[in-house]
């Protein structure tokens, strides 16, 4: 680019008519040149000291930084995933486990152990006797009623 | 598969994300900070990246308020031309790490501070995001036309500063 051109450049700059693209063709110019004519010469720390902030940056160290902790997040976040996995595949099986006992529990046959057995007779025993003993009563009460009729019947013919 | 996404889309952003907090916080440490934030908040969310339709403008926003945040709650850029401190570059990754350049780089935001304050906002969108017309439109909520102007009035004011050798030397 010669001094013509980059003047023109220039005087459009000033006037706010240059487009991104031919601002950063002027930076690049005023950054480049070894020697300029005065008239250009007085912009030039206004452009080459645009052109450095241009370039200014993070070093690369920055990003593996920034790289360290995306992976011990994306890391921590795999194994949450991994825990949250077992503890469900941990939780369905004792689901399962737990519903087949259940069944299993309802449809095993009654296995009485003898000491039910002989408590369960002596309770019949012990009803029977009781309904037995309350059979006479009910005997003595009906035949005790007959009695009181008969009796009844014989004072009122008298 | 997003560690890679991540890789190729997001991390080259770091550079523009850099100068933008840079240009609001004007401090190269807090800028630094600002794009650290950003990038983590970007990977935490990486489960809505399907929905953000353009990652760069979304990301430079969240820069944005994060640097605007950050000198709220340390006060640490003062909106005075008098006391505006050019950014620092210790730890700046420059092609050129020539002292010239870097008194250059320095005096452009010195020069950009001696500007009321929204065209300094203007010149930043332009002259270091390298923004367009109607990108600045969006971002200042202002007609083309009046970013044009404002635009305009800003490199008049500068090409005055150079021309009357009024730099703040």
């Amino acid at each position: 680019m010669n001094t013509k051109t980059i003047q023109e450049l220039v005087d459009r700059y000033w006037d706010g008519e240059t487009s991104v693209e031919e601002e950063a063709r002027i930076r690049a110019f005023f950054a480049a040149a070894e020697s300029l004519p005065a008239e250009l010469e007085q912009w030039r720390e206004w452009f080459a000291g645009k052109d450095a902030i241009s370039l200014m940056g993070l070093p690369a160290q920055f990003d593996e930084q920034i790289l360290v902790y995306a992976e011990k997040l994306q890391k921590q976040g795999r194994i949450v995933r991994l825990k949250r996995i077992v503890m469900s595949s941990i939780a369905v099986a004792a689901l399962i486990l737990g519903f087949y006992i259940f069944s299993f529990e309802l449809n095993k046959p009654n296995q009485l152990s003898s000491a039910d057995i002989e408590n369960y007779e002596l309770i019949k025993e012990m009803l029977l006797l009781t309904s037995a003993t309350i059979n006479r009563a009910e005997d003595t009460l009906e035949e005790g009623l007959d009695n009181l009729q008969v009796m009844n019947e014989y004072v009122n013919i008298n | 598969m997003e560690i890679e996404y991540f890789k190729l889309r997001i991390l080259p952003l770091k550079d523009k994300l850099f100068r933008k907090a840079l240009s609001i916080t004007e401090s190269a440490e807090e800028a630094r900070d600002v794009v650290q934030e950003v990038m983590m908040r970007l990977w935490d969310k990486r489960g809505e990246w399907s929905s953000i339709s353009n990652i760069e403008v979304y990301s430079m926003v969240i820069a944005k308020n994060m640097a605007l945040d950050r000198i709220r709650r340390s006060g640490y850029r003062s909106a005075s031309i008098d006391n505006a401190k050019p950014p620092t570059y210790s730890d700046l990754q420059h092609p050129d790490r020539s002292l010239e350049r870097k008194e250059s780089a320095a005096m452009v935001w010195k020069v950009i501070g001696m500007l009321p304050l929204r065209q300094q906002e203007a010149i930043r969108l332009r002259e270091i995001e390298e923004l367009s017309y109607a990108e600045m439109a969006v971002q200042m909520n202002l007609s083309e036309a009046q970013i044009k102007i404002t635009l305009f009035r800003a490199r008049q004011k500068i090409k005055e500063i150079y021309l009357k050798n009024k730099l703040p030397r």
